[in-house]
């Protein structure tokens, strides 16, 4: 909208368009104050207190000494991070795996030839979502019960004749990063096959006849048409998934706590450690900012080595 | 196709009639994948149906099969227990919801419909928001609610939890408002309608799809989270279902039959939601890609 | 204005991002509005005073598995005696996976939530003396509520016993009032059929030798002894017995409070007194070790505290012969089969049997005060401190005070801190112990107040797990420990500026004789239980 100077003077005109201006910045002020007020109490604040104290021995609440640089110091050399970062990177392949494998099932599943059936199939490898996350955790917990005679999967194995086999799968060690990441398997129900089928079922069906006739086996569809067409779904996924494993903890705090010794733990279970058992607040920010930074810069990253997912996901939608 | 009639000689042919059988063989192969994995996506719930229809002594002499009678005491023992978590969650995502939808609502109207000074900026600033961690956060609001005494209060859940849906209901609302046709906000300019009656009577009306995705979206949030509730409640309550079921024991019997109840009851909410909501569920699938 | 996200416009967003921040930083928000003045009038003994239990007085919960009723009769008897005042209770802290004690005691200061009255444990882990009120004032006055000639009478502080009085922080002032005294130890229970099929026909006796001879016989017949967590309860005790046999007790607590406090814990560790390879920190680890063969599979992955998910169901689906810590569960165990089926009995003493650092004969230990009482800052604010001094008197005389732990001995044993309680009805357990202690036999434990904040405990129990999961040997174990010592050390000094202090107690080092253990080496070889040898 510009300054209407249309058939009035020049001055009153501009002193109209003026008031005007400032009606609208008026409205638009109050629709925003809402919003603004929220955030700026529950976002930028403690953001910022947060960023603030990571220079300072800080428990919250009386301890609140100025050191510098002293937390980034000692978290580059805390033994703990380092054990948190090795066990990030291994979570960090499992589940980008975990993650983009639903792919390959919803090949399976759109390769069918009957509508109907594929309608079935789709609903339900989509229906175990309706169940809350931490349900299916807790159910997990269950199977991985560390009694011969109530765990399921030790009870599956006694049965087997596999007793020797049977282990607390939590508390060892070398095993419970890979028991952490079996959770949940076959690891299909969830955003990413929902996200894969639409976009499969994006590509155009003259792309599909055309295959066809030019005797394209499904192998080589899937590898030269398919995932180049719906290449930006798995961008979309893995981005997600990047961003979801650096700061989730919730699930290994409540499988295994970190546990055994420091067999599982990670760094966001770390800052919550120290921030709310070890009143650690300030060293807690400074992982927090940490990683922060990481998610930061790798969503940079993946912006500049990809297009950018949601410009494509919005005409997608609107298709 | 249905019109061709199909030549003897060709599926009698020894090369077809193998060539059938291989894609026959295939096909069986493809539904037998896909049947082992359905089977395997579907065994844990199944094994937790099945325990918690049963009493201890049951589950250790009969694992894996039915074992009558049935249980239902289970059911009403779990639901006993966990009833007022329902409730207690329910409100503070009612709470929630409705907070973002308001707030995010006029804010976006504003973004997508008011030509104001500085608009562009105020948008990145709330856009930045979409990069900061919640887990950053969680100390900073931490503080927060202990400062403003909002300890062990549902409040101390609501008002952060509509804080940090805000930044993203803007992101979508402010985009699909956008794309709202300019004619029929000039109609209703003509007519002396002020922003706010052309929020209520126009914009509002027409984004109800939106809405719906970005209600369901917070609702989602704020139902399945666990790590907030745990740092603001400390009474049993207060304690959300998702508190509640991780600090659910059977409380008067024997393990399991109880707690594997309890665990079906917390699902059924989030079923009726997004069964009610199937239609736009697959758009917010789509959306909710964004995260 | 088109709404794509790029990455230049979002570095434009998080510039603006720190612009806002400013401003937001300019507008912190402000504490909240102090409490309501009610009470603020004067010295009249009349208004809302607040108090919180260990407990929710008059209910069932899974901290007290029977209703506890008394605290609310002696509260209405006050409110009679004082028409004006009400006495409300708050619901008490309980320690979640997100909240230590510690913690929610500062938010509760900083928010001003705190009750005029609460209980603590731990007191001096509070690093903020404002907080809470000093008592030594009030303890020196006379208790009105307490007969003439009775002693207390004359001067509140007489009616503890000499080990027991309010603990004495550095600065040389009390802090608390003392309630109930934590008896020797956690409850275990023990089902008594797998106990018979055993060949058991009770409850061991109650040394740690004997409790692990019954654990042994036990797993000989096939059936998992114990149930547990990586609790340090049982490692606590052990250290208690061996640092009262090697005389190091009076070494350490130097104000004679009758604790070990973080402060003279910490002056201990500098002048050398404390060591980590010694083998009173050693040796229990070792036994310890050893005794997690009789304790569930599994028992690694659960949280070290019995509120954690789970626990007790091994013992409730009877595969285990004990259980740990029986008063959390006790509910649940009363109404699977009672005392017919369950019974319980106290954590043992450790003796020589077990580890030639022990003594013969210890005396019975007792564990630190399960509930003592601090007035508080909201006090102060409120005005309400001689209401709540004098509450408090009412509340500690000797027949309310055994009103209290009559009512308590069924559910874990407190013990009385106060003279004048002979005629309590109480079991014969407890009724032992009690003479004892009157009899000036039975000692206060030393590690209730373990050194150490959570960085080095977190480290300590890792180290502790790795060890048991055989990823770590012993001594790589006490290496950890001693590595991460001194900067614990160093903050626990800079935090409460006692670094001249530090600068004595290096000083004694030098004066200091070598403990009886001094060439004691961390061994190599592992523990094996006695009775297997």
């Amino acid at each position: 909208m510009s300054v209407q100077t249309a058939d009035a003077g020049l001055d009153s005109g501009l002193w109209r368009g003026r008031r005007r201006a400032l009606r609208r910045n008026l409205t638009a002020f109050l629709f925003l104050l809402p919003t603004f007020l929220f955030l700026a109490i529950f976002m930028y604040q403690p953001t910022f207190n947060v960023i603030y104290h990571t220079l300072f021995r800080w428990d919250g609440f009386t301890v609140e000494r100025f050191v510098g640089f002293k937390n980034y110091v000692t978290m580059v050399n805390d033994p703990n991070m380092h054990i948190a970062t090795r066990n990030l990177g291994w979570f960090f392949l499992g589940w980008m795996l975990q993650r983009i494998s639903p792919f390959l099932v919803a090949e399976l599943v759109f390769n069918l030839k009957r509508e109907r059936t594929k309608y079935w199939y789709r609903t339900l490898f989509v229906l175990p979502m309706v169940v809350p996350f931490l349900v299916t955790i807790m159910i997990w917990k269950f199977i991985y019960n560390p009694l011969p005679t109530i765990g399921v999967l030790n009870r599956m194995l006694g049965s087997f004749g596999l007793e020797e086999w049977q282990t607390a799968w939590l508390s060892e060690p070398s095993l419970v990063i890979l028991a952490l990441l079996l959770v949940s398997f076959p690891w299909i129900s969830g955003w990413p096959f929902m996200i894969f089928y639409a976009g499969l079922q994006q590509i155009p069906n003259e792309v599909l006849d055309a295959s066809v006739i030019d005797g394209c086996n499904v192998w080589q569809r899937m590898v030269r048409i398919d995932i180049p067409l719906v290449v930006t779904s798995i961008q979309l996924v893995a981005i997600q998934t990047m961003i979801g494993i650096i700061q989730d903890f919730a699930f290994v705090l409540i499988m295994t706590a970190g546990g055994p010794a420091k067999a599982s733990l990670v760094p966001g279970l770390l800052l919550f450690m120290a921030a709310f058992r070890g009143d650690q607040m300030g060293y807690g920010a400074t992982i927090g900012v940490t990683m922060f930074i990481a998610i930061f810069i790798l969503t940079l990253l993946s912006f500049r080595y990809t297009t950018s997912p949601f410009t494509r996901t919005r005409r997608t939608r609107e298709t | 196709m249905t019109e061709q009639t199909v030549d003897p000689s060709f599926t009698s042919s020894p090369d077809a009639a193998q060539a059938e059988l291989g894609a026959r063989f295939i096909g069986s192969l493809h539904h037998a994948v896909l049947l082992l994995l359905l089977f395997l996506t579907f065994f844990p719930f199944f094994i937790a149906i099945l325990t918690s229809l049963k009493s201890f002594q049951q589950l250790l002499v009969n694992f894996w099969l039915p074992a009558f009678p049935l249980q239902l005491q289970n059911y009403v023992m779990a639901w006993n227990e966990i009833y007022r978590f329902i409730i207690n969650s329910s409100l503070v995502s009612i709470g929630a919801v409705t907070g973002v939808l308001l707030c995010a609502s006029l804010a976006a109207y504003a973004f997508a419909r008011i030509d104001f000074a500085w608009r562009d900026a105020a948008y990145y600033l709330v856009l930045s928001l979409l990069m900061i961690p919640a887990v950053l956060n969680l100390i900073g609001r931490y503080l927060l609610i202990v400062q403003f005494g909002l300890m062990n209060s549902l409040w101390g859940l609501i008002l952060p939890y509509i804080a940090g849906g805000i930044a993203f209901a803007v992101f979508l609302l402010t985009g699909f408002f956008s794309d709202l046709p300019e004619e029929l906000f000039e109609a209703a300019r003509m007519d002396g309608g002020t922003e706010l009656q052309m929020y209520r009577l126009i914009a509002l009306p027409l984004s109800r799809p939106i809405m719906a995705i970005v209600g369901l979206l917070t609702f989602l949030q704020s139902w399945g989270d666990y790590v907030w509730p745990l740092l603001v409640l400390r009474s049993k309550e207060k304690f959300t279902l998702m508190l509640g079921l991780a600090t659910f024991t059977g409380n008067s019997q024997v393990m399991f039959g109880p707690l594997m109840a309890g665990y079906v009851i917390a699902s059924i909410p989030t079923a009726i939601i997004i069964i009610l909501m199937m239609r736009t569920f697959a758009g917010a699938a789509l959306v909710g890609a964004f995260k | 204005m088109n709404r794509a996200l790029s990455r230049r416009q979002f570095l434009i967003g998080t510039g603006g991002l720190a612009a806002a921040g400013l401003i937001a930083a300019c507008a912190m928000p402000t504490a909240p509005a102090t409490m309501e003045e009610d009470g603020a009038e004067g010295s009249g003994l009349t208004g809302e005073l607040t108090i919180d239990m260990q407990y929710v007085p008059g209910k069932v919960t899974a901290d007290t598995p029977v209703a506890l009723h008394e605290i609310l009769h002696i509260a209405s008897e006050y409110e009679d005696m004082h028409p004006g005042v009400e006495v409300v209770f708050e619901e008490p802290f309980k320690a979640t996976e997100a909240m230590t004690q510690p913690t929610y005691f500062r938010a509760g200061a900083a928010a001003g939530t705190l009750p005029d009255i609460t209980f603590t444990y731990g007191l001096t882990f509070i690093y903020d003396k404002d907080t809470i009120v000093p008592t030594t004032e009030y303890l020196n006055q006379p208790n009105q509520y307490i007969p003439a000639g009775q002693p207390g009478n004359s001067r509140w502080l007489d009616q503890w016993f000499e080990d027991v009085h309010p603990i004495v922080l550095a600065d040389g002032n009390n802090y608390d009032i003392p309630v109930g005294w934590g008896g020797p130890g956690l409850v275990i229970a023990y089902n008594k059929e797998i106990f018979a099929d055993a060949g058991l026909s009770g409850p061991p006796e109650k040394t740690y030798y004997d409790y692990y001879q019954a654990c042994q016989q036990i797993l000989d017949t096939g059936v998992i002894p114990v149930e547990s967590t990586l609790l340090s309860w049982e490692w606590d005790r052990m250290v208690d017995y061996l640092v009262r046999a090697m005389g190091l007790f009076d070494l350490i607590d130097i104000n004679g409070d009758g604790f070990c406090d973080d402060v003279e814990q910490t002056r201990a560790a500098v002048a050398g007194i404390v060591r980590l390879d010694s083998p009173y920190w050693v040796e229990p680890t070792r036994i310890w070790k050893e005794a997690t063969n009789y304790y569930q599979p599994g028992y690694l992955q659960m949280a070290q505290t019995t509120s954690a998910i789970g626990y007790g169901e091994v013992f409730m689906t009877e595969q285990t012969a004990m259980v740990w810590n029986a008063t959390r569960i006790w509910p649940q165990l009363m109404e699977l089969g009672g005392t017919d089926k369950f019974g319980v009995f106290n954590l043992p003493r450790l003796t020589n049997k077990l580890t030639p650092w022990g003594e013969e004969d210890p005396t019975w230990l007792i564990a630190r005060g399960t509930e003592s009482k601090t007035v508080t800052k909201t006090a102060r604010e409120r005005g309400h401190v001689d209401l709540a001094v004098d509450f408090l008197k009412f509340m500690t005389t000797p027949a309310n005070t055994a009103r209290l732990i009559h009512e308590r001995l069924g559910t874990n044993l407190v013990l009385p801190t106060i003279k004048g309680l002979e005629d309590l009805e109480v079991d014969d357990d407890v009724k032992a112990l009690v003479s004892d202690y009157e009899a000036d036999t039975a000692k206060p434990g030393f590690s209730s107040d373990r050194i150490g904040d959570w960085h080095f405990w977190y480290e300590w129990f890792s180290a502790i797990q790795a060890y048991f999961a055989d990823d770590m040997t012993l001594e790589e174990m006490i290496q950890i420990q001693i590595d991460v010592l001194p900067t614990f050390i160093e903050n626990f000094l800079v935090d409460k500026e006692l670094h001249a202090d530090a600068a004595e107690w290096e000083k004694m080092q030098a004066d200091y004789t070598p403990p009886p253990w001094g060439d004691y080496t961390v061994p190599s070889e592992p523990f094996v239980m006695p009775f297997n040898a």
